[in-house]
């Protein structure tokens, strides 16, 4: 989707006092009002857009999160009004609670691993010259592949039986029989956690290369110059640097895992015994497989609020990196 | 009564813009819901003849998710043989994949709701609302020629709402007879003692093969596997806390346990179970008939035998599985007019037994069933289980129950709980439960 940015060509015709001076003071301010007309005019399909398609979806779903909607009750309109209950139904249900947790963990660990390895994968690529920018390219397949690809591509790398990673662990000798990757709930949520960091590592790479290559290289000369060593350079240049780079991954990246769903659901469904059940899966499956409208808009208006502290805290960040910039 | 009541219809009007101080106001609006009339009792006296107009064009419309080329093959011979005997009418089918069930409700809200419908019989508590009993139409001697537990598969408050046409499935032993024969195993187990010592010597822990193995995903399938074992023992999904939840609970413990069965079937549906009783890395396997065309192209020497029981002489009994033929409300011409179509395909035996079998199912017809084995010799252990199929059903919530069965198999087979604690939680779920 495009963005439609009508403020920065528009802005100085805005403010008639900057705008022409030698023009008659009357004239601009028709030719303001007349804008601003034109530019409601423009905003309107955008607005449209937004409340039809955004709105009325959020404004439904927060809605049905205080009706009693199964299925039936909501085919035939006979949902009752009950308040808060799905929400302290919510709170009290020790899958919903499990859920949360894995989906703070997934956060924090895929966002810190993918950050780590991207940094690191950059590092080492941040160099010029066609065999580097082919790696790149290379980088970027796991992220071009779609999800149901590469998540049962997983399925079948964790495998117990014919797995690859199961099959060089034991000729390493690293474990003495097959691990149950997906099917043992102390591993589920780690498994999945460590294919969707491999997912998620191109894009970290891409946009922690364009941060490094936007640092000038007479700092890393002058460090040079004043004796720093490269760990020195790494943590007083180089992450410095690439502050406002770490805050939009960051941000992007737990605005992600919060609304996390496909790759759960492809690879465990959640299971087994709810050991990688998310918000997302466990949403899923209360509204569509246990057809508690209700109970699942309830899960999902939790999320929403999640992402939209998220989101602000993120609106928030980028117009402080476009005010300092 | 059975007309849509449309019922006052939660509005939300377009007007938005003050989005947050709206939102609990537009919550108000809807708390009024009571009116949409839910399925009347079809039972009174005045049955509605199933017939089609003599004279006019009408067009019914078919939903339906048989998508294998079996199945399409199977659904147009009935469509086009139908329209061939009425020529004014035409039948438009949507095939949609499965699982259909969410779009269903979404047409069923809509007004929608297709003139036949082909459905899921295990979410029938979601899409019932749509439509109309079939005892408006039919009497009680067309409908017992059904088997009865596909029919109460297909029932809810009382009323019956589908026909399984074109038939349903159920679970079976299968075993791989290569095996049986290297481990000096000569007939299938009969008991759970016998199964659990045949697994015991099919196990090879150097070959990485073990002896038997089921479906434990959190998902209907481990419910629908357990299932044989609880019931023919005696139990009952109310209570889960009884002796043949217990044994039977235990007995697949025992089984991941001492090493028989791998622990990685709690990550495994029934395609994945297959799939590794294929590769020859399981030697028996609780399974259903549509792996019977896969198993016959691969090269494997396999056999089927009925599930083993508790203790010899109890009488086995599987869950029914499969999905009803049903009428959607819309006129009463319409309505009239598919529950022809629904006769119309059951009582065209030799094309109905074609479609059974291209479809990979077992005839719920009782006529068709017995003379089965005789002809599908393949199917014959799986059509024997299926004349004593049982239907699951708790009230409008055997999702809910069937969902904490998962989450107790689960929980059980991965170490994280005893059986008799997974089953305290469980009958504590369950008894919140309306049956």
């Amino acid at each position: 989707m495009a963005k439609l940015d009508l403020t920065t060509p528009v802005r100085p015709l805005l403010r008639p006092g900057r705008a022409g001076p030698s023009r008659p003071r009357r004239s601009a301010r028709r030719l303001v009002r007349g804008l601003w007309s034109f530019k409601a005019l423009c905003l309107l399909p955008a607005v449209a857009y937004v409340i039809l398609l955004f709105g009325y979806p959020a404004v439904f779903s927060i809605q049905l999160g205080f009706y009693s909607d199964n299925a039936a009750q909501f085919i035939t309109h006979t949902g009752v009004f009950v308040g808060f209950a799905n929400y302290t139904q919510l709170f009290h249900d020790a899958t919903f609670i499990s859920a949360l947790l894995h989906t703070l963990i997934f956060a924090v660990v895929t966002v810190v691993a993918q950050f780590l390895f991207g940094l690191l994968i950059a590092s080492l690529l941040n160099k010029q010259g066609l065999v580097y920018a082919g790696i790149r390219t290379l980088l970027l397949v796991p992220w071009l592949l779609p999800l149901i690809v590469s998540g049962n591509i997983w399925i079948w790398m964790l495998d117990n039986f014919y797995g690859v990673i199961n099959y060089f662990l034991v000729t390493l000798h690293l474990t003495s029989h097959y691990v149950a990757w997906l099917s043992s709930p102390n591993l589920s949520l780690w498994a999945v956690i460590g294919a969707n960091t491999w997912l998620g590592i191109p894009f970290n790479v891409m946009i922690i290369y364009a941060g490094l290559r936007a640092i000038p290289v007479d700092l890393y000369e002058a460090a040079r110059v004043d004796g720093a060593g490269p760990l020195t350079r790494l943590t007083r240049i180089t992450l410095p640097q690439l502050r406002d780079v770490t805050g939009v991954l960051v941000l992007l990246g737990i605005i992600y895992s919060i609304k996390l769903f496909d790759v759960v659901w492809v690879m465990t469904k959640g299971g087994p015994a709810n050991a990688s059940q998310v918000l997302g899966t466990l949403e899923y499956q209360d509204t569509f497989e246990l057809n508690q409208y209700g109970y699942g808009a309830a899960i999902a208006n939790v999320m929403l609020v999640l992402s939209m502290i998220g989101g602000i805290v993120y609106v928030r960040f980028t117009r402080r990196g476009i005010r300092n910039g | 009564m059975r007309m849509h009541s449309p019922g006052p219809r939660r509005t939300i009007g377009l007007t938005l813009a003050g989005v947050t101080v709206s939102l609990l106001a537009a919550g108000c609006v809807g708390a009024g819901g009571g009116g949409g009339s839910t399925a009347s009792s079809g039972s009174s006296s005045s049955k509605i003849t199933p017939a089609v107009p003599k004279s006019g064009q009408i067009t019914l419309t078919e939903y339906d998710y048989y998508t294998t080329p079996g199945g399409i093959t199977a659904m147009q011979d009935v469509i086009k043989a139908f329209e061939a005997k009425y020529p004014n009418v035409t039948i438009k089918r949507q095939e949609v994949p499965y699982p259909s069930v969410d779009k269903l409700v979404t047409l069923e809200e809509a007004g929608n709701t297709p003139n036949i419908v082909i459905e899921d019989q295990d979410y029938l508590d979601q899409y019932y609302p749509g439509l109309v009993p079939l005892t408006t139409f039919f009497s009680n001697s067309f409908i017992n020629q059904f088997l009865p537990g596909g029919t109460q598969s297909v029932m809810l408050n009382g009323n019956k709402y589908g026909l399984q046409i074109f038939g349903g499935n159920d679970t079976a032993l299968i075993y791989n007879k290569t095996d049986f024969a290297a481990a000096g195993i000569k007939a299938p187990p009969k008991t759970w003692d016998e199964l659990l010592a045949d697994a015991k010597k099919l196990t090879v822990p150097a070959k990485n093969r073990y002896g038997f193995e089921i479906a434990g995903s959190q998902a209907e399938n481990s419910t629908w596997q357990l299932e044989p074992f609880v019931w023919s023992s005696g139990g009952d999904l109310s209570k889960p806390t009884t002796a043949a939840w217990n044994q039977s609970m235990s007995l697949w413990n025992e089984m991941v346990k001492k090493g028989y069965m791998p622990s990685a079937v709690t990550g495994w549906d029934q395609t994945a179970e297959e799939n590794h009783f294929e590769d020859n890395n399981v030697a028996m396997e609780i399974n259903g008939p549509w792996n019977v065309p896969l198993l016959q192209s691969s090269k494997l020497n396999w056999g089927v035998a009925p599930i083993p029981v508790q203790q010899s002489g109890q009488t086995l009994q599987v869950p029914v599985g499969g999905e009803g033929w049903t009428i959607g409300k819309s006129t009463k011409t319409k309505e009239a007019a598919s529950a022809a179509f629904l006769q119309f395909a059951a009582q065209d035996r030799s094309l109905n037994l074609k479609a059974v079998n291209s479809v990979g199912y077992l005839p719920s017809i009782k006529s068709e069933i017995s003379g089965y084995s005789a002809r599908y010799p393949a199917y014959s252990v799986f059509a024997d289980e299926f004349q004593h199929g049982r239907a699951r059903v708790y009230g409008n919530n055997y999702g809910q129950v069937s969902a904490a069965i998962q989450l107790m198999i689960g929980n059980v087979l991965s170490g994280k709980a005893s059986v008799s604690q997974g089953l305290s939680t469980l009958s504590t779920t369950v008894s919140h439960i309306k049956k």
